[in-house]
């Protein structure tokens, strides 16, 4: 198989457009015929990272832009989340389990975690004043049964 | 997502249907804290069969109802686990302080 596929899409930073993104990716990756816990992997690490963006990129304010692109190489597909928020300032002290900048609004501080347990790779590029990019990467094994 | 709560014996059941997410989490944390407040006495269950979709923002909520729940000395249990929420369940940890069980029934009554 040599396949490719890519989408680019983009929506304003507010709770509604986090099921937005998952049916997105969702939809994108059902090409590759993924299994039920590969399509609810994607689905959950995607809401991670836009939730990250809605809530600590643009502090919860609604007024910030998301854009999400996808691609499919083979195989492989990939999601890069980008917004262009206020950035991270410790990327590692962010990606620690269970830390949080917001524990009075009971976040778990897992958001990272879960993207990195549920995706095969997360990077994560951020400058502090300009905004993040999280690109996620997944190989969909069931194709390749 | 839709939120039904039903007395059943000497328990609360908050029953959760649909996706949960960061856009749902604060009425569900709200709803549930009218219950627990009122009943602090009542076991209070968290019904998670009919749920579709969760990620770690479910997980803040069902720990920040734990904590408030165990500030009363009060008990609280999760039934209906499936698919959908076991694996962020299982790497969340919360299988280590707050007990799963298959159905509602089984979680009133143990």
């Amino acid at each position: 198989m040599n396949y490719s596929n890519t989408i680019k899409t983009s929506f304003i930073s507010i709770p509604e457009n986090e099921s937005l993104a998952r049916v997105i990716c969702a939809s994108f990756i059902s090409q590759l015929d993924p299994t039920i816990e590969e399509l609810t992997d994607v689905k959950t690490a995607v809401s991670e990272a836009v939730t990250n963006s809605i809530v600590h990129g643009y502090s919860s304010k609604g007024n910030g832009m998301i854009f999400m692109d996808c691609t499919i190489e083979n195989e492989c597909f990939t999601v890069e989340i980008k917004d262009n928020g206020k950035g991270i300032e410790d990327i590692e002290k962010a990606m620690e389990p269970m830390y949080t900048s917001c524990p009075e609004a009971e976040r778990s501080g897992m958001g990272f975690t879960v993207m990195e347990t549920f995706m095969d790779s997360v990077k994560v590029n951020s400058v502090v004043g300009v905004g993040t990019k999280v690109t996620m990467k997944k190989v969909i094994k069931s194709k390749l049964l | 997502m839709k939120l039904t709560f039903s007395s059943e014996k000497n328990a609360t059941v908050m029953k959760i249907c649909g996706e949960i997410d960061h856009r749902y989490a604060i009425q569900i944390r709200n709803e549930a804290d009218k219950k627990i407040v009122t009943y602090p006495d009542k076991k209070f269950v968290i019904d998670l069969s009919e749920v579709s979709f969760m990620d770690s923002s479910g997980i803040g909520v069902i720990i920040g109802r734990y904590k408030l729940i165990k500030s009363f000395g009060g008990e609280i249990a999760i039934s209906g686990v499936n698919s959908a929420v076991g694996k962020i369940l299982e790497m969340s940890g919360i299988k280590k302080i707050i007990p799963l069980f298959d159905t509602v029934e089984d979680a009133v009554n143990n």
